[in-house]
């Protein structure tokens, strides 16, 4: 009896892709059931490394900068914001403001985080806190 | 036996420019498809569905709709699109799109998209760059001197797929890539297109009401973003940050 090894692989591909699409759906319907619970709207994000630390962007379409508060909390950072009126009108439900948690890497400086604001995206930049020792190379 | 159905609801296509809004980088396209085809107020003429698609119908004014759709005007169609299209089979929709557009003879085609720069917040009118296969056809309707062509780079994703297959089949096609971002639909980037693009009779438009409904974009579009961002990951979108070894 012979296998045919290209049809079990293409299985066993399917399914790898089958199940990282379940995944990948119950994490954004995690995210869209605690928006509507909690009657706001998750922002969109990313988080970069730089050469000695990270930078974070948010995007707050329609917020000002005196709107935002932004609260270090040792391992993650908190972003509260209103929503504009048009931004409501977008989206059904009743988000009345951006509101995100985001996780952050171990080792930042707290007294390094810096924030602006610049068309609607938040920048947060923040440093590894320094430490270690230097090995002479031989 | 072809895996996508076309169904026209509006008479021949022969000589029509095609526009593509398939959702990639930054949503530029799509963001720029949805805009003119609000703008010209213009009507569904194709719908287009597959059963390699996810079971998804779209509801509007009591109608179901497929969520990949032509609009029409004049000598124009446009493809917006509500999901992304899912990587693995972004190579056949873009092989039977093609298909379609050659045997309908449309005159030429358009496609938009943009290319991720991690200095976008700091520019203020992005950059377009394109690529073209005639610059004959194109050069009499688009000022490309304005613009920088696209010499040595990856393209990846469904908009990648789209255009290779209309090079391959010899159809005059201008890719315009406008400077964006990668995660947030960046209807600046769009504009930018939509100015390029506005010595094209047809695609016209008042860019500025993009412009001024910008923030109300970015929050429409956040959904579509998000799940687009998950097609691009599997895509292997990082490669657009690399440049060819292949140096002739």
């Amino acid at each position: 009896m012979s296998i045919d090894l290209s049809d079990e692989f293409e299985d066993r591909f399917r399914r790898m892709v089958a199940e990282a699409r379940r995944m990948e759906e119950r994490t954004l319907r995690a995210l869209k059931e605690f928006e509507h619970a909690e009657g706001c709207m998750v922002p969109l994000y990313e988080l970069r490394p730089t050469a000695d630390g990270y930078v974070v962007t948010i995007d707050l379409p329609g917020v000002e900068k005196q709107e935002i508060n932004l609260l270090f909390k040792g391992d993650s950072i908190v972003v509260t914001a209103p929503c504009k009126r048009s931004a409501k009108a977008a989206v059904r439900g009743k988000q009345l403001e951006y509101f995100i948690e985001l996780a952050l890497p171990r080792g930042i400086e707290e007294q390094s985080i810096k924030a602006s604001m610049k068309n609607g995206l938040l920048r947060i930049d923040m440093k590894k806190a320094k430490g270690g020792y230097e090995i002479k190379v031989d | 036996m072809a895996d996508f159905r076309f169904y026209e609801l509006e008479g021949p296509q022969e000589g029509v420019i095609f526009f593509d809004g398939i959702p990639d980088t930054g949503l530029v396209g799509t963001i720029a498809a949805h805009h003119v085809v609000e703008s010209k107020k213009m009507a569904l003429s194709v719908r287009i569905d597959s059963d390699l698609l996810p079971p998804v119908a779209v509801v509007k004014n009591m109608n179901l709709l497929e969520p990949i759709g032509v609009f029409r005007s004049g000598d124009l169609s446009i493809l917006t699109s509500e999901i992304p299209i899912p990587t693995e089979i972004a190579k056949q929709f873009a092989k039977e799109l093609v298909a379609w557009l050659v045997g309908k003879k449309f005159k030429e085609v358009i496609s938009v998209g943009g290319v991720a720069d991690s200095n976008r917040p700091e520019v203020e009118r992005p950059e377009v760059l394109y690529v073209t296969n005639s610059t004959k056809t194109f050069s009499s309707q688009v000022n490309l001197e304005k613009l920088k062509p696209l010499d040595s780079a990856f393209l990846v994703g469904s908009k990648a797929a789209f255009l290779l297959e209309c090079f391959r089949a010899g159809l005059p096609t201008l890719g315009l890539f406008a400077q964006s971002f990668l995660n947030y639909p960046d209807p600046g980037a769009s504009a930018s297109i939509l100015e390029a693009l506005s010595s094209v009779g047809s695609l016209k438009v008042d860019v500025s009401d993009l412009v001024k409904s910008g923030e109300e974009m970015r929050v429409r579009f956040r959904d579509l973003m998000r799940r687009t961002m998950g097609e691009m990951e599997r895509a292997q979108k990082s490669r657009e940050l690399e440049s060819p070894s292949l140096v002739v």
